[in-house]
């Protein structure tokens, strides 16, 4: 099982919890200055994507669905 | 037992056991050895037979029929049947059935010896099958079964659902359940199982000690006995456990089954213990006694007890001895005397009493409390009251009786209907997993819909059989009280009886007399005093099922009288609204039942309370037909769900609407086309909402209905935002097409301004002010890219560009626009108004080469979060409280404002604690044990990291347990352990290898890395420099490739500068060193990694003076930065003492930083005093002067007065200046 999740761009401040937390998982956004995308999920446990949603101050990591 | 049954009619439980497989058997072991093996059974049956007394009827051959007075002894004989058997090398089944027998002579006949007969068919080898009625009658007991299905019984009619009790079986004995150790832990107990270990220890110590557990049927007091006995096991007690009994008493009937249980007499080895424990049985017995004979009664009595006494101390005197005495609220009078008796007496020796009882049965409850008291002044007993378990409680034993996590809705349904009683928990559990409405789906536990009242049929028999004991007047009494809810006041009941009855009602105080006849059954009990309400059920299942017991008509007519009641004084007083609502529905009064409820949901939408709004809402549409009224509920439900955010579940409600509009002129086609819009919007279908709402405002616009029109754009406006109003906390990302949504803004402002409605006015001004702050942060990004360098650091400080002028000019804008909706929030005290702009002023600031403030945006975006929350429900909003508090502290942690990492960490890690949220717990306690140890408080980390520990205990994962092992090594390290952190590190990068985790391994290959080349560089230990380096060329290599932003690549890297240095290889070193800063540069996160500097920092100060001079200065700025940013002045100096903090300070020569200088400030700040800087401070946090009256415990105007002279120190005229100067000073 995987998480499905992504990062609204308009609550996200750039608070780069979710970096620190799993850089390899979250990387800054190339088209946006000071926003997050998402880089690669599948290199960290899924524990570790819902850590990151909840440490994201303004709650912008969204997870949507865990598909199988 | 035999002078009951002879030639009666009785009900009776009847137990047939058969071996399995007596033929081969018999071909087996031939003849004669075989009827030696059949002697050998019948002896051991007949044995267990005489210890439960049973009584046996027939043998037929292998097989036999024996009957019992009370279930549960037929349950527990045929457990010892089954294990007794076992060593003989057989098997047998066994069948249990109760119901109505004739007894003739020796014979027994009827059909419930047919179906246990056919019971015991059914069984395997060595199970015990019995039917639902059995297991029906045993409710209570510690006897488990598991669910065998319902089949069909040759020549018995209908389905039978049949039962196998659960093994493993216990050494059972009659009367005493036997205290097995219960397969669920103890939820919720902590602090009572204490209290008890601590009574055992003291009884251990050598003397008698004793506790009282009281509490409510269900509430677990067996449990808790249990645990304690199991406990009292362990330590070598001799453990006896004997429950009183609600139907059988007489005189030293509890005591008798206490002195003559087996665990006793097999405790009793010895002949003193053996000739006491004989006379004391003998004279509780009624023996007849010469010493007796000539004693007044009185002492006759003294003599009874003291034999008792002198048994239970001589047994505890050779071998420590625990009795657990539990329902003794059902005991006869003199045993408890006799108890009571034998805990006054000052025993010396090890004995254990540990006694349980519910308050509400009045014959005994006296004596009890008696006897607890005086266990308790004579300092030898301790009392414990069991409450019922809190919500998180109840989740805990839900995910335990489950064996998985539980969903929050799943958790909500239970613990609403169970009220944290733990029985009936598990018979909600046990009830809903037959009936397959609980599912574990993907590992989460989840409750299917529309299951939230049902009552689970065990309870429903149970407290049928509570009710049953009820004369009728006291049950009709209780079945019209049912009526009028949960709790009840004496009064209302009266009024309710004689609105139905007339005068012939009975009195208040008639009532008050039957009510307390149903207060001896348990199934009411009297409200504290001080409430407002004279009676409670004790259980909301005891109320609905006695509801049940009137017909519908009945029912009808009780709730029609309670609507009646409450709209006595004319109109129902606002909180009694959704009470109105509901009895007119059940009344059936839909004319009645659709006002109250549109009433009550619209006071709850004000109330922002959605959640309620919409179960009213959705109670009335499931049986008013009014087209009128459901349009009015329909639009309720609408709002309801926008605000709760279920905007996929809109369009069916809308679809309703559309079609009641042909028929109803109330709905215009433009509410329709808003209320559409609204929806496509809260689902991200942007395209549909410009388009339905670009219509509905054009045809608003062309009728001249402006409030129509203003809905509409702001509608439009938060499309083309793509955020709802006051939600969006950064300026709008870059595909939002600022131009078009500024045209619904300024059409918006216009319209509010018209309209007069000022919230509106200030909410459409804050978005505009957004809208500015987003062409500054576009504008700087064109203007600065090119001055960027690659490592994302700026050539010189934005600010200084030349292009920044054209950028203010936007902030100046956005600056403005939110001055003026600050000052109408203010003005209408909205808090979250406040806040919302609070934080976007916060972004008219923005200055890509300046981080200072933020984490006062990050606050206020909690408190922002925390307001806009009030609108879910209470558990959801709880757990997000906890993950608010926990983001703070992540984030204050990652950029080292130390102060606040420990305030908002301590606070969620005591919240998750609270809310039994394991998980949270878990990461705050680690990450609190990260900040100590950047502190250099390591004795402190390894509390908090003890802490983790416990909660992953609890709720243990793979990555936690890596996560505690690389905690717990860098704890290690900075002790100076070497060998204990390489320990833990390299334990925790095998766990990475097994759990197959690559960014595992790297990390901890870093940290190994770098510990072991910083203290194999301290010690000159070169083992350990090389395993340093090792470790370092694992991780560069494995890190190659991956994200720049990865702290572990530039750390490893450093690591081997260090490693370089240490060997004399200088100009490597140096490079190395210089790679390191610049490949952690890469990462664009701020601040910097001290780890990192401080490797670099000892390379180049010894390697490369150029390198080492620039490298100072960064090292400077960033120190300065971070202790700038801890406002409290002691965390700063603690954290400053940091080891990594102090070696950087001490390598530059800061002689301020190695001091813990105060932050410098602006020169008009110092000025302030200490109450104008809280009051500043509150200001910039968005706080109210209302609110900061409340915080300062000052009188608002004085708040006032303090803010003016802030205004004038500042030189300022208005809050938002002043807030502005706060974030750029970082104070907030």
């Amino acid at each position: 099982m995987t998480l499905r999740l992504r990062i609204d761009k308009h609550r996200c401040i750039g608070a780069e919890t979710c970096i620190q937390l799993a850089p390899t998982a979250f990387g800054w956004d190339p088209e946006e200055l000071g926003k997050a995308v998402l880089v690669d999920p599948s290199t960290v446990e899924d524990e570790m994507l819902l850590e990151a949603e909840a440490a994201c101050p303004t709650g912008a990591i969204i997870i949507d669905e865990a598909e199988e | 037992m035999d002078e009951h049954i002879a030639g009666e009619r009785i009900l009776a439980t009847v137990l047939f056991t058969d071996i399995v497989g007596s033929t081969e058997h018999a071909v087996e072991h031939g003849d004669r050895d075989w009827r030696d093996l059949l002697e050998r059974h019948h002896v051991v049956v007949r044995r267990e037979l005489g210890r439960f007394q049973g009584r046996e009827i027939d043998t037929a051959g292998d097989g036999f029929l024996a009957l019992f007075d009370a279930p549960a002894r037929a349950i527990l004989c045929a457990k010892a049947i089954v294990e007794g058997v076992q060593p003989l090398g057989l098997h047998i089944r066994a069948g249990i059935h109760t119901g109505e027998t004739e007894v003739v002579g020796d014979d027994v006949r009827g059909i419930a010896v047919h179906i246990g007969a056919r019971v015991a068919a059914l069984a395997n080898p060595d199970e015990i099958l019995v039917s639902g009625t059995v297991k029906e009658l045993v409710q209570g007991s510690h006897l488990e079964f598991t669910a065998r299905g319902s089949r069909v019984l040759k020549g018995v009619p209908g389905r039978w659902r049949l039962f196998a009790v659960d093994r493993p079986v216990e050494e059972p004995g009659p009367a005493e359940a036997p205290p097995a150790r219960p397969a669920v832990q103890l939820v919720g107990r902590t602090a009572e199982l204490a209290v008890a270990m601590d009574r055992l220890e003291a009884a251990a110590a050598g003397s008698l000690a004793a506790i009282t557990v009281e509490g409510e049927a269900g509430i677990g007091k067996t449990r808790l006995l249990d645990e304690t006995a199991a406990a009292a096991a362990d330590k070598g007690f001799g453990v006896v456990y004997v429950g009183a009994d609600e139907e059988i008493g007489g005189p030293f009937y509890v005591a008798r089954t206490l002195l003559s249980a087996p665990a006793l007499t097999r405790v009793a080895a010895d002949a003193a213990s053996k000739r006491t424990l004989k006379r004391a049985v003998g004279l509780v017995s009624g023996k007849r006694d010469a010493t007796l004979e000539s004693l007044p009664l009185e002492d006759q009595l003294l003599v009874v007890y003291d034999a008792a006494r002198t048994a239970l101390s001589t047994i505890a005197s050779r071998k420590p001895l625990g009795i657990f005495l539990d329902d003794l609220q059902w005991s006869d009078p003199d045993s408890l005397r006799l108890i009571r008796y034998v805990i006054r007496s000052e025993i010396r020796a090890p004995l254990f009493v540990m006694l349980a009882s519910r308050p509400d049965v009045p014959d005994t409850r006296r004596a009890i409390l008696g006897m607890s008291v005086d266990a308790e002044r004579l300092g030898v007993g301790r009392r414990v009251a069991l409450d019922r378990l809190s919500a998180a409680e109840t989740t805990e034993l839900l995910a335990r009786l489950l064996e998985g996590p539980v969903s929050t809705k799943c958790a909500e349904a239970i613990f609403a209907q169970s009220e944290g009683v733990p029985f009936i928990v598990k018979e909600i559990v046990r009830s809903l997993r037959e009936a397959g409405t609980v599912q574990s789906i993907d590992g989460t536990w989840e409750i299917a819909r529309g299951t939230e009242r049902m009552v689970p049929a065990s309870v429903q028999s149970l407290i049928e059989r509570r009710a049953g004991a009820l004369s009728t007047e006291a049950r009709e009494v209780l079945a019209d009280a049912a009526a009028l809810g949960r709790r009840f006041a004496l009064r209302d009941l009266a009024e309710l009886t004689r609105l139905l009855k007339g005068d012939s009602a009975p009195a208040a105080a008639e009532l008050a007399a039957v009510l307390d006849e149903a207060v001896g059954s348990g199934l009411v009990a009297e409200a504290p005093a001080g409430s407002r309400h004279d009676y409670a059920f004790t259980h909301d299942q005891a109320r609905s099922v006695l509801a049940e017991t009137h017909g519908r008509p009945r029912r009808g007519l009780l709730h029609g009288g309670v609507v009646r009641m409450l709209a006595a004084g004319g109109d129902v007083p606002p909180d009694r609204l959704a009470d109105a609502a509901h009895h007119a529905l059940l009344a059936e009064d839909l004319e009645e039942g659709a006002r109250y409820s549109i009433a009550a949901a619209r006071g709850a939408l004000d109330g922002a309370a959605p959640e309620e709004a919409l179960v009213l809402a959705e109670a009335a549409l499931r049986l008013v037909t009014d087209p009128a009224a459901r349009v009015e509920l329909l639009r309720l439900q609408d709002h309801a769900l926008w605000r709760l955010g279920r905007g996929e579940d809109r369009a069916a409600v809308l679809d309703e609407l559309g079609r009641l509009a042909s028929s109803h002129g109330d709905v215009t086609e433009g509410e329709l086309l808003r209320r559409r819009a609204s929806a496509a919007r809260q689902v991200q279908d942007y395209a549909l909402a410009e388009e339905l709402g670009q219509i509905a405002a054009n045809a608003a616009a062309a009728s001249g209905d402006r409030a129509a029109e203003l809905e509409a754009v702001l509608e439009l406006g938060q499309t083309r935002l793509q955020s709802a109003l006051g939600e969006s906390f950064s300026p709008p990302p870059s595909e939002i097409d600022l131009d078009a949504a500024e045209q619904a803004f300024l059409r918006a402002r216009e319209l509010a301004e018209r309209s007069g409605d000022e919230r509106l006015l200030a909410a459409t001004i804050r978005e505009l002010g957004v809208i500015e702050n987003g062409r500054a942060k576009r504008r700087a990004i064109e203007l600065l890219t090119p001055h960027l360098l690659e490592g994302g650091r700026f050539l010189l400080p934005p600010e200084q560009a030349p292009e920044w002028q054209e950028i203010a000019v936007f902030q100046d804008r956005a600056k403005v626009l939110l001055g003026e909706a600050l000052d109408i929030y203010e003005r209408l005290d909205d808090r979250a108004g406040v806040l919302a702009t609070v934080i976007a002023l916060g972004y008219s600031h923005y200055n890509p080469g300046v981080r200072r403030g933020v984490a006062g945006v990050i606050e206020q975006i909690r408190k922002l979060r925390q307001r806009l929350n009030s609108m879910t429900t209470e558990s959801e909003r709880q757990t997000d409280e906890v993950h608010l508090l926990y983001s703070v502290h992540a984030y204050a942690r990652y950029y080292h404002y130390a102060d606040l990492a420990l305030e908002r960490g301590e606070e969620a890690h005591r919240a998750a604690r609270t809310l039994g949220d394991r998980w949270m717990e878990f990461l705050a306690a680690g990450g609190l044990g990260l900040t100590h140890l950047e502190m250099g408080e390591v004795a402190e980390a390894e509390r908090w990291l003890d802490r983790a520990r416990a909660a992953a205990a609890i709720a243990p994962t793979p990555l936690r347990a890596r996560r505690l092992e690389l905690w717990r090594g860098m704890a290690r390290a900075v002790d100076g352990d070497a060998a204990g952190a390489l320990e833990r590190l390299e334990k925790a990068r095998s766990l990475a290898f097994e759990q197959r985790s690559r960014v595992g391994v790297l990390e901890a290959a870093a940290w190994l890395a770098y510990h072991s080349a910083r203290l194999g560089a301290d010690a000159g230990d070169e083992t350990l420099l090389q395993r340093a380096d090792a470790y370092a060329t694992e991780a560069v290599a494995s890190s190659e490739g991956l994200s720049l932003q990865i702290a572990w690549r530039p750390l490893a890297i450093a690591a081997g500068a260090q490693v370089a240095l240490a060997r004399g290889e200088t100009e490597r070193a140096a490079g190395l060193a210089r790679e390191a800063v610049t490949v952690m540069d890469f990462r664009l996160l701020e601040p910097s990694m001290f780890e990192v500097l401080l490797l670099a920092a000892r390379v180049l100060e010894a390697a490369d003076g150029e390198a080492w001079d620039e490298l100072r200065i960064r090292i400077r700025e960033d120190l300065d930065s971070v202790a700038e940013r801890n406002l409290d002045e002691s965390v700063r100096t603690r954290w400053l003492a940091g080891p990594v903090q102090r070696e950087l300070a001490e390598r530059i020569g800061d002689v301020e930083v190695v001091h813990g200088a105060p932050p410098r400030r602006a020169a008009p700040v110092r000025e302030l005093d200490q109450v104008e800087a809280a009051v500043w401070r509150f200001v910039a946090r968005g706080l109210t002067n209302r609110e900061i009256a409340g915080e300062l415990g000052l009188a608002e105007r004085a708040v006032a007065q303090s803010l003016k002279s802030v205004f004038s120190k500042l030189g300022v005229k208005s809050r938002a200046a002043a807030t502005t100067i706060a974030l750029r000073e970082g104070i907030a």
